[in-house]
């Protein structure tokens, strides 16, 4: 599975590198992308979901969280 | 110059926003601006203002409105007379009820939950310069980060959101219980059975942030309404204000500044700060006589407004190196 660390990485970039990653992806597969507290973790998944990808989970490590998500259906 | 002096009321002036300075030939102009947004042309004129009668600058006060400083004071009825025809509205000073502040609100920043720079314009435009024992400011702020000071203000508001869970959406990705738990106070938490969060109401402290991050929309905005907070001020003697009420709808907030001006009116002494007025005569009988249809979810923090109990966590770290 890929794996993104955009830990350091501010937003819009994190959205951005995180939407060209599951761009080159099929369609169910899944990505575990890395975001720091904060406009990251508040941003990144609403912006995936609502582009029709699904967020499957949301780990809190020390200082950053893992999240997992799932690329969508083409539409 | 006219060779006979000119009676000054200076304090008669001063109601209307233009205050004498220490250096006692100019005064201060002072431009109401409610709830912080002013329109381009009128900023303009308002420079202009300061070209032609001051020292070509403006001063921004603490209460959002912008001070012509160094109008001398033969000027003070032409600036007068050019102020009402750019549609620009004095602002006072004093023992009344200042411009009424507020945040951007939820229009512009994404926190926000209400419209408080509207409302802040509606109440400014009721209640401005009603007359008090002493100054009395009214804030709106659009969550309970409280941009506007709410807790010190003589009467503030900030908006807050009762979170509701819509259960077919959720797919149980633990988003809100982990954001929940450094923002408002582990409110949220998993049920490992149904795998969906589960809301303890009197941790809440409705800030709206499972709203805003849910990125599969299972959250929604349930209630919506305002926080009360009464008798706060800065100063030489600071006071944190009490919190009175929750979820007042936008209209009632209003109908809460006209009760509580009515009270202070009644019971304060000359010059006597609406807080001191409360401390001196008991919170409990001032809500009694003033606000009794309203009433707070749970018990509040005086000190951190947060749900007494309730420790705050922060997860962010702060990596100077990362940042280049």
């Amino acid at each position: 599975m890929k794996l993104l660390d955009l830990r350091g990485c501010i937003c819009p970039m994190n959205w951005v590198k995180t939407k060209l990653a599951l761009e080159e992806m099929e369609s169910g597969e899944e990505i575990e992308v890395w975001l720091d507290d904060g406009e990251p973790i508040r941003n990144v998944p609403r912006s995936a979901a609502g582009e029709g990808h699904r967020v499957v989970r949301v780990a809190p490590q020390d200082s950053f969280f893992r999240v997992l998500i799932k690329r969508g259906g083409d539409s | 110059m006219t060779p006979e002096k000119k009676v000054v009321d200076v304090r008669a002036l001063k109601a209307t926003g233009m205050i004498r300075q220490t250096e006692r030939e100019y005064f201060v102009v002072r431009l109401r601006v409610p709830g912080g947004n002013l329109e381009a042309d009128k900023l303009i004129r308002a420079a202009e203002l300061a070209k032609k009668y001051g020292r070509g600058y403006c001063h921004f006060t603490f209460q959002q409105s912008v001070e012509v400083p160094y109008v001398k004071g033969e000027d003070l009825d032409r600036i007068k007379e050019e102020i009402e025809a750019s549609g620009l509205r004095l602002a006072n000073c004093g023992p009344r009820v200042r411009a009424v502040t507020a945040c951007q609100g939820c229009k512009v920043n994404p926190y926000g939950r209400v419209d408080a720079p509207a409302l802040a314009a509606q109440a400014d435009e009721k209640y401005f310069g009603i007359h008090c024992p002493a100054k009395f400011k009214v804030s709106y702020s659009g969550c309970n980060i409280g941009c506007a000071n709410p807790q010190e203000n003589d009467l503030g508001f900030h908006g807050m959101v009762e979170p509701k869970l819509i259960p077919e959406l959720c797919n149980g990705c633990t988003l809100c219980v982990q954001l929940c738990r450094s923002r408002a106070g582990e409110a949220l938490v998993m049920n490992e059975e149904t795998n969906l969060p589960e809301w303890i109401e009197e941790r809440c402290t409705h800030c709206g942030e499972c709203v805003y991050c849910c990125p599969t929309l299972a959250w929604v905005a349930g209630r919506v309404g305002h926080a009360v907070y009464v008798g706060g001020k800065h100063g030489r003697f600071p006071r944190w204000s009490n919190r009175v009420a929750d979820f007042v709808s936008d209209e009632d907030t209003f109908k809460v500044i006209e009760h509580c001006v009515a009270w202070y009116q009644r019971n304060a002494k000359r010059g006597e700060r609406f807080g001191t007025a409360i401390d001196r005569l008991g919170l409990e009988r001032f809500k009694k006589a003033a606000l009794p249809e309203f009433t707070t979810v749970q018990d509040w923090d005086r000190t951190g407004s947060r749900p007494k109990g309730i420790e705050y966590r922060v997860l962010h770290t702060w990596d100077p190196e990362a940042e280049g």
